[in-house]
């Protein structure tokens, strides 16, 4: 027994140690099913990759957007839309400034995201023009997430390069934004030059950023810097406006883009630009079949191939996520050209029924607002719209996509008809008066292709219109630009530009008029003494000039960096 | 041959029952105490056979018992003798004392020791809390077992319930702060293991006593044991229960109409168009106009039902079973234990997947190969599988909600299709749909353990080696099949069609998931004595663990047949099938040692030292090393002590400092690479309609990443008197995590995720005691036992920035762990005069909404700008953790009746409500409870619930208002039961019978008044699967 002992003591005197080692070996681990930054930036194929996570940030219409809302949400704190949910804490001005916000970090993540890739590409080898393209993206999304906190924050910390916890940058003061939007400039110069023409991508590129796209979207960061600084009397305002008409001239200039008409139903160009190519098949346009979409949202496929998804028809459209205000109906001129108050087709106040409302007025009404016995699905079933008290809004609704309560129709993130307002407003503002030419190649052709050509649906907007009929041409074009442009998400910032919101946002928001003879099941509600129903009124909102023309910074944001400071007057 | 042997063993032990038999003869005695007073109910058993009896009141017995045979005498408070029978008298004395808890043998890390010679804080736990019960896995019986241990739970649904345990509260940040569960010497899952299977449970609380096994123990130890075969006969035991568990804590639901009105109201309130007409209301009050078809358009239909969906669906009981068996014996060489178990539980729903269902089967083995070696081999499988739906079951948008809270307007069935076709209502609940005809989530686990000790002993006198490898081996398997539910509605002409689709791709998901571990220890002990007074024992040893996680799913949509879920049969190529994988490794190296000292068992010292080693952590901050120390003194055995206080039979004091490391920053496959820079893989974006993958940075790497090192004191006494009847001990204790990771709070323009950094500290404190009585008088024996532990934390260092938010906090310096912080109830405005004159609180603010108190006098509510300075009215509400976790049993046993009461609870616990659950209207589709109808009116002022109001988040933010206290008293358990007379069941060959109810969670008392939440439900949850109370029969078979 004895000699067994010492072989067994032998034996683990040899196994152990060499045992010990091995386990030792193991201590060392690296990740075997994610890729580790060290091995990625190697080829165009990596940066593509890369730029493929900031398209994850453009707006649409689910909650994709840092906003945490679809894009057109945006119009309910303007005083043209509103949300049947509730009154919008924005728009009539009970908003509190918040401990976090979506919108204040997502677009962080975004810029830094781009930053990144622009830091990291140095190490990627390959073709030059192709290193260069991706370089335009990152540079495309990291402009849009400049403008997008200028536009709400003014001044913001301007963070070029990729952090780490150690940064003094981290702890920076506000950037003035003169100096922020000049990069922004310089950001979409570089991607205008760098990313191929719409007609030069291939269609499985179709939805990323085309040079036209930086170009189009400069004009619309230069026209609000602009007018921002018109109306606002800061910065300078004309060097801002001859950027956006010079950008908004390339883009009408380069050829690659003109305004979308519907072959087989030429009069309603403009609500099926708002649909899917095939409705039946859910496939959506490309640049081929149509030219005026210069930068989409991408959604995909269908129910079967559900890639990217959203509920905007039913959750949005028909659910009332997004209704029109009575204030939004009056901006409709009537056939003859003339806004409420002047026409003699005037009947707001005279109305006997709901489509008196619609009647002899530009088409676009139709278009962008449901009408009686159009198909209409709700909440109690699929029946012919009966209309109630409340305006539902059209665009981007389908009734395929309601009943199956899922969507899959790209959103419009640019789209030409918007260079066109850009210009011609950027024009006047930098003039004080606009050109009958220039209004042709721009309000004239969007209002041509609503009546289809036919001047007696709605005539052309001229000088000599203006002054025979006593308008302002200024009202008559941020007119069109508003009626144009409705719950596509940018009426409120035009209010907030053109420093008219203190005079617009603290009146009573009102909806469709009450007819009992055809209205029977209609709920009771609140009247004004015309009729109307008050959605909001007047005593409920407010909006203060000294302090709502800027969002109030995250107070969070405000605890962490001492250099932070609050917008004035939302201590 | 076989045959013929077994012919010759029959006939052996058919002889040696016949040699018993024919030389018992009746042997009387007397059993006496001290002084020579007579002892009644005193057991005499025969050893190794099933016979015996007890005293009588003078003490005497008669037995019959052949010469040479063992009687065993035993009885509560006595040292249990054995006795040879020699003669036809036995007088027998019986010495105080030893049957109690100190001279008990607690199992330990990597040993045993008699609970007199501990120096740590260990508490045991009685098997007896575990057996007989109808609970489906071993920590749901735990709770309330241990002080200082809590078990909680998250969920109600069968095979979900998410049962977690927790030793004295927190002691990190990161992780889950769960105990190391150390089954037979190696890492395991408590809920994995057969409540029937285990021998007993030590749950280690120190870190004196944790520390021998290092860097997992930060939470504490919990060793379980496993039974195992002695050498003797073959013994069979059976034991089965039937249960009916009722459901409880489901809302009460209106009808549609008051929802309707109530809806009006609630928009009137917020200046808003009403939603329903008093037209449509009528409708929804008559029941036969509650569908309504255009005789023109017959496609145009309205829904005015009055259709609660919760009694269709849900049953208000359902039953389990469980059943185990379990067959032991052995001889000097091998012993062994087999046994089974089979539990099954139906859920609440009364069609569709819903349930579990568990298989467990052991081998325990022992054998002994010569004087030095001997192996001992346990192997353990557990099967299970719980089906559910496809769609989920709890939390917002689920199953659940859709019948707890969407309007009730809907019907399931569209009108005049003979319940043959699902109506498409667009804002229905489906969750009937989904129930019966969405397809279904099955979830399968198989587990292999494997702990395999190989002993040899006395190599050289006291040395003994042991050798353990431990395999583990769990493959669990998903099969989520989404399966396409069409919805109808009319054309114009009237004809049913198909509107839209549920689940639409149908789809089958299949995860595959192996963890493959093991576990490897070399371990030495070396025992010596100097004379006879000192006693020195030495551990060393080795451990090496690695854990390998390998997960792939795989996922096919469109499949050709909505019947037939394969990944083979997806039917259109523009869909791509979803593959992924996640391979997840660790490794831990440790080596340790243990060196014990005792003097006369008077005085006891104790040291450890572990160096541990993780994979886990950066390189350079792998590697650490943790000691402890642990003093004991037994008072009672100092002759000075016993003269003054003699009562007291035993008294020891206790002491012990340790250092434990924690690298365990979420679970086994989270977290294993945090120091690499590393990409996530970001959402798919459709271009050409192709599912296009991107890639980004999700999180800082973090390259210091190094061991949290948590401290901890404790000092405890035990005692007993009254000749250890009573039993008690109180322990406190001290921890502090010094080096605690934490995610810096960093400014967002940072715009990514920040690394985790060792930049916190973290103190946790609080006591522990226990009481027991037991007693025996003649037939009754009876017993109550009392526990109660309580900790509190804080925060005590923060470095980097800190934010306070509303709701809840993780991480305030000089505030515990997860503070809620909100605002102050003040009652509720009474017009709008009390509006105006209060501080600002939102715009909507009117008469009936809640009144936040302006604690900063500013003239309005709101959290400032979040920093300690200035966070505005926000004030702390309590936090999360609940406090005074106690545990009571009382029972007795008379003449073959037992009877046991165990109530259990939480002396204070603060926990917030899910805020668009508490007000019906948040978004126009979350519907009013009854409980919801108590709300504030000009004409009831003092409501449980503030003025409806469409949208109202004004009244939702997190105040005292709706922070409650969830304090509670439950009665866990009670057991009745009664063991037929041994004569009745020996002539059936059964040495043992008993009949028992034994039922769960049948009483509750509680400080919350919103009673749609249980006090055992999680903090901030939504719609959550209900929880049970059980009612169970059982039966106890020994053969």
């Amino acid at each position: 027994m004895k000699r067994n002992n010492k072989i067994y003591l032998r034996l683990f005197a040899i196994i152990i140690p060499a045992y010990l080692l091995s386990c030792q070996k193991k201590l060392d681990q690296i990740p075997q099913t994610s890729i580790s930054d060290a091995n990625f930036w190697k080829t165009t194929n990596d940066l593509s990759l890369a730029c493929n996570y900031l398209y994850s940030y453009l707006p649409g219409l689910a909650a994709n957007d840092p906003s945490g809302n679809p894009y057109p949400y945006q119009d309910q704190y303007s005083e043209i839309a509103y949300n049947v949910n509730g009154p919008n804490a924005i728009s009539n001005g009970s908003r509190l400034a918040p401990a976090t916000s979506g919108e204040w970090s997502g677009f962080y993540r975004l810029i830094r995201a781009a930053n990144n890739i622009l830091e990291k590409s140095v190490t990627v080898a390959g073709d030059q023009p192709t290193i260069n393209k991706y370089l335009g993206e990152a540079r495309f999304f990291r402009a849009w997430g400049y403008f997008e906190l200028v536009k709400r924050f003014g001044d913001v910390p301007y963070i070029d390069r990729t952090l780490t916890t150690s940064d003094t940058l981290l702890y920076s003061s506000r950037t003035p934004r003169e100096v922020v939007i000049d990069s922004v400039y310089a950001d979409l110069d570089f991607a205008a030059a760098n990313c191929p023409m719409p007609d030069a991508q291939p269609s499985a590129e179709y939805g990323r950023i085309p040079s036209t796209a930086a170009t189009a979207f400069k004009s619309r960061v230069a026209l609000f810097e602009g007018t921002w600084d018109k109306f606002h009397s800061e910065g300078n305002a004309s060097k801002h406006l001859q950027v956006a008409i010079d950008a908004s001239s390339t883009v009408m200039n380069s050829g690659k883009h003109s305004l979308f008409t519907y072959a087989a139903q030429q009069d309603s160009s403009y609500y099926y630009l708002f649909q899917y190519q095939n409705a039946s098949t859910q496939q959506n346009y490309t640049y081929s079949t149509n030219h005026e979409i210069i930068l989409p949202r991408l959604y995909g496929q269908n129910q079967t191939n559900n890639i990217s998804s959203h509920s905007y028809a039913r959750g949005s459209v028909t659910d009332g996520g997004i209704a029109a205000t009575r204030g939004f109906i009056d901006m409709y001129l009537y056939k003859d050209g003339l806004p409420v108050g002047k026409s003699p087709y005037d009947s707001s106040l005279m109305e006997t029924s709901t489509l008196t409302q619609f009647r002899n007025r530009d088409p676009r009404i139709g278009m962008t607002i449901m009408n009686k016995n159009q198909w209409y699905p709700s909440i109690t079933g699929i029946h012919l719209y009966q209309p109630g008290l409340i305006y539902h809004t059209r665009k981007y609704g389908t009734i395929l996509d309601f009943t199956a309560g899922v969507s899959f129709i790209n959103f419009i993130v640019i789209r030409y008809a918007e260079v066109l307002l850009n210009y011609a407003e950027a024009t006047f503002e930098l003039n004080g008066s606009i050109s009958d030419g220039d209004l042709d190649a721009t309000i004239n052709l969007l209002r041509n292709r609503t009546t289809n050509n036919n001047p007696a649906l709605l005539p052309q907007l001229t000088n000599n219109f203006v002054a025979s009929n006593g308008l302002d041409m200024r009202a008559q074009i941020r007119n069109d630009r508003t009626v144009e442009l409705a719950f596509e998400g940018f009426h409120y910032w035009d209010i907030i530009r053109w420093k008219t919101a203190e005079n617009i946002l603290p009146n009573t928001l009102l909806g469709p008029k009450y007819f009992p003879d055809e209205m029977k099941n209609v709920p009771s509600a609140q009247y004004d003494p015309n009729g109307f129903v008050i959605v909001e009124d007047a005593s409920k909102r407010s909006f203060k000039p000294q302090r709502d023309y800027l969002w109030p910074l995250p107070t969070k944001e405000l605890g962490l960096n001492a250099k932070l400071t609050q917008n004035s007057n939302w201590q | 041959m076989q045959s013929q042997l077994l012919k010759k063993l029959l006939f052996l032990f058919w002889g040696f029952c016949l040699c018993c038999i024919s030389q018992a003869q009746a042997i009387n005695g007397k059993v006496t105490g001290e002084n020579n007073t007579p002892l009644s109910g005193v057991s005499v058993q025969l050893q190794n056979s099933n016979k015996g009896t007890s005293t009588d009141t003078n003490g005497e017995f008669s037995i019959a018992a052949p010469q040479g045979a063992t009687l065993v005498f035993s009885f509560v408070g006595y040292t249990t003798l054995e006795k040879k029978v020699s003669g036809n008298y036995l007088s027998v004395v019986l010495a105080r004392g030893s049957d109690n808890l100190l001279s008990d043998v607690v199992v330990v890390g990597y040993g045993t020791v008699r609970k007199v010679d501990l120096t740590g804080a260990v508490s045991t736990v009685d098997s007896k809390v575990l057996v007989n019960r109808p609970v489906n896995n071993s920590l749901e019986a735990l709770q309330g077992a241990a002080p200082g241990l809590v078990i909680t739970r998250s969920s109600g649904q069968p095979g979900q319930e998410g049962w977690s345990a927790n030793i004295r509260g927190f002691s990190s940040l990161n992780g889950t702060n769960s105990p190391l569960v150390i089954i037979d010497g190696v890492e395991g899952d408590l809920a994995l293991i057969n409540p029937d299977d285990i021998q007993s449970i030590s749950v280690l609380k120190d870190a004196a006593a944790a520390a021998i096994y290092g860097a997992k123990s930060s939470g504490g130890v919990i060793i379980v044991t496993t039974k195992k075969g002695s050498s003797g006969k073959l013994k069979l035991s059976y034991t089965g229960l039937y249960s009916i568990n009722q459901f409880y804590g489901i809302p009460e639901r209106l009808h549609s109409w008051q929802e309707a009105e109530m809806a009006n109201i609630s928009r009137e309130n917020a200046g808003q168009a009403d939603s329903w007409s008093q037209q449509q209301i009528g409708w929804m009050k008559d029941p036969d106009s509650s569908f309504y078809q255009n005789p023109s358009n017959p496609s145009v239909v309205g829904f005015y039902y009055d259709l609660n969906q919760i009694p269709i669906v849900m049953r208000k009981s359902s039953p389990s079973q469980n059943h185990n068996l379990s067959l032991s014996g052995g001889n000097d060489k091998t012993q062994y234990l087999f046994s089974m178990g089979y539990y099954t539980e139906d859920g609440v729903f009364k069609m569709g997947p819903d349930g579990t269902s568990r298989y467990n089967a052991r081998l325990n083995l022992t054998t002994k190969f010569n004087s030095i070696l001997s192996l001992d081999s346990r192997l353990s499988y557990t099967q299970s599988k719980t089906e559910s739906a496809h769609a989920a079951v709890n939390g917002d948008n689920a199953l659940l909600y859709g019948i707890y809270q969407l309007r009730t307007i809907y019907p399931i069935f569209l009108e005049g299709t003979d319940d043959t076709k699902y109506a498409s209502t667009g804002s229905g609940p489906t969750t009937y749909q989904q129930l019966i005809d969405g397809g279904y989530n099955d979830i399968y686990q198989n587990n292999f353990d494997g702990v395999f000790t190989l002993k040899a002993a006395n190599l050289v006198k006291g040395l003994t080696f042991r050798a353990i490898y431990s395999p583990h081996l769990q493959q669990y398997n998903v099969n989520n099949f989404g399966r396409t539910i069409p919805l109808y509605s009319y054309d114009n002409t009237g004809t049913p069609q198909v509107a839209t689709y549920l689940n639409n791709p149908n789809s089958i998901g299949k995860t595959r998931q192996t963890v493959l571990s093991h576990d490897v220890q070399l371990l030495a002990d070396y025992n010596w004595d100097i004379e006879e007074d000192h006693h020195f024992h030495v551990l060393g040893g080795f451990q090496y663990q690695y854990y390998n996680y390998d997960n792939t799913y795989a996922q096919a949509r469109a499949l050709i047949s909505n019947d037939i879920p394969s990944l083979n049969l997806s039917s259109n190529p523009n869909v791509q099938p979803v593959v992924s994988d996640d391979i997840e490794n660790n490794a831990w190296v440790s080596y340790f040692g243990r060196f014990n000292y005792d003097f006369k068992q008077k005085y006891l010292f104790e040291a450890t030292l572990r160096n541990d080693a993780s994979s886990r952590l950066a390189p350079g901050h792998k590697s650490q090393t943790f000691p402890s120390l642990s003093a004991g003194w037994v008072l009672s055995k100092e002759p000075w002590f016993n003269n003054a206080l003699g009562f007291l039979d035993e008294f020891k004091l206790r002491a012990s400092w340790g250092t434990l490391g924690n690298a365990q920053l979420g679970k086994q496959y989270q977290h294993n690479y945090d120091y690499v820079a590393s990409l996530s893989n970001g959402p798919n974006y459709p271009f050409n309609n192709v599912a296009t993958p991107s890639l980004y940075q999700s999180a800082l790497p973090s390259p210091g990443l190094g061991w949290e090192t948590i401290e901890t004191i404790n000092g405890g006494v035990d005692l007993a008197l009254f000749n250890s009847r009573l039993q008690g001990s109180f322990d406190y204790f001290q921890r502090n995590n010094n080096n605690m990771l934490i995610v810096l709070n960093e400014p967002a323009v940072l715009g990514v995720t920040p690394s985790t950094t060792n930049a916190a500290s973290m103190k946790t404190w609080g006591w522990e005691a226990s009481l027991g009585w037991k007693d025996k008088s003649g037939q009754f024996s009876y017993w109550a036992n009392f526990n109660i532990g309580d900790n509190k934390n804080k925060i005590t260092k923060y470095l980097g920035n800190v934010v306070y938010l509303e709701g809840i906090n993780t991480a305030i310096p000089g505030m515990p762990i997860n503070s809620i912080f909100g605002y102050k109830d003040q009652g509720y405005f009474a017009n709008a005069d009390d509006v105006s004159k209060h501080a600002f609180q939102d715009n909507r603010t009117g008469p009936g909404d809640i009144i936040y108190q302006d604690v900063n006098n500013d003239g309005k509510v709101d959290g400032g700008i979040g920093t300690a300075a200035n966070h505005g009215d926000l004030v702390y509400l309590g936090n999360t953790s609940p406090r005074y976790n106690f545990g009571t049993t009382i029972g007795f046993e008379w003449k073959g009746f037992d009877f046991s009461a165990f109530f259990q609870g939480s002396g204070k616990r603060s926990i917030m409500l899910y805020s668009l659950s508490v007000v019906p209207f948040v978004n126009s589709w979350r519907m009013p409870w009854e409980i919801n109808t108590d709300y504030w009116t000009p004409t009831n002022t003092d409501a449980r619930f503030p003025r409806l109001y469409a949208g109202g988040t004004q009244n939702t933010h997190v105040s005292s208002h709706w922070v409650q206290d969830a304090a509670y008293i439950r009665l866990k358990n009670l057991q009745i039961g009664y063991t037929l007379p041994r004569l009745l069941t020996e002539k059936i060959k059964i040495s043992k019978a008993r009949i028992f109810f034994s039922g769960e969670d049948l009483l509750t008392a509680t400080k919350m008044w919103y009673k749609y939440y249980d006090p055992e439900d999680p903090n901030n949850v939504s719609f959550n699967y209900p929880f049970s109370r059980s009612y169970a029969v059982g039966l106890n078979l020994n053969f």
